[in-house]
């Protein structure tokens, strides 16, 4: 994604600091938004405000295992808030005509914590559904595919006696039921790296992933952040190898509520 | 023990009570009217929305076009010989009524070749092609998106930017608008036939399989077309959007799942009776469709 190369130890430096940049352009912004989650367990919101720039990484720090999905369904405007303003870009997504939004979303990378696959299609089917319909060719697809596998060591192995690269590639075929969770949650980082994002949202991304694979996909997030995406990961907590959270969220018992944010954004 | 004390009702409360049932039966019918309204134009919305992306090129995406052809597939092709036993039989049933007829009345065989053509192209060719439709497919796209709903796959889709009306609801309506079109051909071909071969093995037909078929193509009038196409594609399309919007309108769990689609079905098979029904009235301009001879 990013081009440039940077010497060693300015990379290790990148890795601690906080990827933010306070004069790069506001990309999400909620201002005294409220929402009920989308069923029990799920995250509410209340009176919540909160600004995601360009570059920047947030974290959404979960202390029980509540649920995040109404929340991410929230930022990418496929639910309304019950009061407040939820804007992207600089409109709310419904002053946006249907297309647009389409458009919007495809430049999203989220990472579902269920319900991430359209059962019916192989995975390979699955990461093209997306690209093509939106005017890129298989053959582009496939590639990137190739590419972003081709990103893990040849030797590195994620259980079974096989490389994760010849699993990876093996498992394309499959559909999604039939295929092991590790290699599943790496498909779905793969299906967010595969084009250029706007914004990531990940609900709990680091499930079923160890430090060696997730120091490889939270390198394509980096890039990704460089190149001026954001990202929000909403979890316990960020592994080491992932960039430096710009602003960490606590949410308690699944509530996400006002911390007094109002004040500083006025 | 204290004595038990009886209160008359008060007058006011005793005329009141008629007028509570008459104010509950009107909020009970108004309730219900409202809500077939509202169904209504949710299927209406689907079918022009359906039309709107279908007419648009930049719909027609790869993955849009492989849904297309796998439902016709799935609804078409592979009805095909369901049809054409259900239209044997059915020829069958209607050769041997006209068969009794014939032997009860004394009506000879040229009444009988326009009465086989009518009832068969004006109504039993597209209501059987419905049935097929709706037993095949319909129940099974109503399960397919309620499954795809309850697992999270329409928000999927939602998210990644692809609309589902255009994805999942578009392709699926035109691809059995268009199979039972081409199912309800089917059917009346086989059903003219059936009822030849086995008018002609009955004695109850004795002219030449040619002589029947001209017989046939000279009853054909425009009437018979402004018949067969709006009620096939009008049938299927409510039949359609009703399995489409019963399936996403799931709410809970998968066990929700066979309850709507089995009610999808039921739904579907409703709308289809009342809407030839309706265009026999606004066809015909009377509920007997039938003009025999």
């Amino acid at each position: 994604m990013s081009e440039t190369s940077a010497p060693a130890d300015a990379v290790a430096e990148a890795s601690s600091a906080p990827i933010f940049a306070a004069e790069r352009e506001l990309l999400l912004q909620l201002d005294g938004v409220r929402a009920g989650g989308l069923g029990e367990g799920d995250v509410r919101l209340h009176d919540v405000n909160f600004r995601l720039h360009r570059g920047e990484l947030a974290m959404l720090q979960l202390d029980s295992p509540a649920s995040v999905r109404g929340v991410a369904s929230l930022l990418q405007g496929l639910r309304v808030p019950e009061a407040g303003t939820l804007t992207y870009l600089g409109e709310t997504w419904t002053q946006r005509r249907y297309a647009d939004q389409d458009q919007l979303r495809f430049r999203i990378g989220r990472i579902f914590v269920m319900g991430a696959w359209i059962e019916s299609l192989t995975i390979r089917d699955n990461l093209r559904l997306a690209p093509t319909h939106h005017g890129h060719s298989i053959a582009a697809v496939d590639q990137r595919v190739d590419e972003l596998i081709e990103a893990f060591p040849p030797d590195m192995h994620l259980g079974g006696t096989k490389p994760i690269r010849t699993r990876l590639r093996d498992h394309l075929q499959q559909r999604p039921s039939y295929v092991a969770a590790t290699l599943r949650q790496l498909f779905q980082w793969l299906r967010a790296a595969l084009y250029p994002r706007d914004l990531w949202i990940l609900e709990r991304p680091d499930t079923h992933l160890g430090e060696a694979a997730l120091s490889i996909v939270c390198e394509w997030m980096r890039e990704s952040l460089e190149a001026g995406a954001a990202a929000i990961w909403m979890g316990p907590s960020l592994p080491a190898t992932a960039p430096a959270a710009g602003q960490t969220i606590a949410i308690h018992r699944g509530l996400w509520k006002r911390s007094g944010s109002r004040e500083r954004l006025r | 023990m204290t004595p038990r004390v009886r209160l008359r009702p008060s007058p006011l409360r005793v005329l009141a009570m008629p007028l509570r049932i008459l104010a509950w039966i009107a909020e009970s019918t108004g309730r219900l009217a409202i809500k077939r309204v509202v169904g209504l134009a949710e299927i209406l919305a689907v079918l022009l929305a359906t039309m709107r992306l279908g007419l648009s090129p930049a719909s027609w995406t790869p993955p849009v076009r492989q849904v297309l052809a796998r439902q016709l597939l799935f609804t078409a092709v592979d009805s095909v010989s369901v049809s054409i036993r259900f239209g044997a039989a059915v020829g069958v049933l209607v050769i041997v009524q006209a068969a009794m007829w014939v032997d009860s009345f004394g009506i000879n065989t040229e009444v009988i070749t326009p009465l086989l053509w009518k009832a068969i192209v004006r109504e039993l060719a597209p209501l059987l092609a419905c049935l097929v439709v709706i037993g095949r497919s319909g129940v099974a796209i109503a399960t397919e998106l309620a499954t795809m709903r309850t697992g999270g796959e329409i928000e999927l889709l939602d998210a990644q930017g692809v609309d589902p009306m255009n994805m999942v609801v578009m392709p699926r309506v035109l691809a059995v608008v268009i199979s039972t079109f081409c199912l309800a051909l089917l059917i009346a071909t086989v059903m003219v036939a059936t009822g030849y071969a086995i008018g002609w093995a009955m004695d109850a037909i004795r002219v030449s399989w040619r002589t029947f078929l001209s017989e046939i193509a000279g009853q054909l009038n425009r009437r018979d077309l402004y018949f067969f196409v709006p009620k096939t594609l009008l049938s299927s399309g409510f039949a359609a959007a009703i399995c489409c919007l019963d399936g996403l309108q799931v709410k809970g769990s998968t066990t929700e799942v066979p309850r709507v689609s089995s009610r999808a079905g039921i739904r579907a098979l409703t709308a289809v009776l009342a809407v030839s029904a309706i265009l026999s009235l606004v066809i015909y301009g009377r509920i007997l469709v039938f003009q025999i001879g």
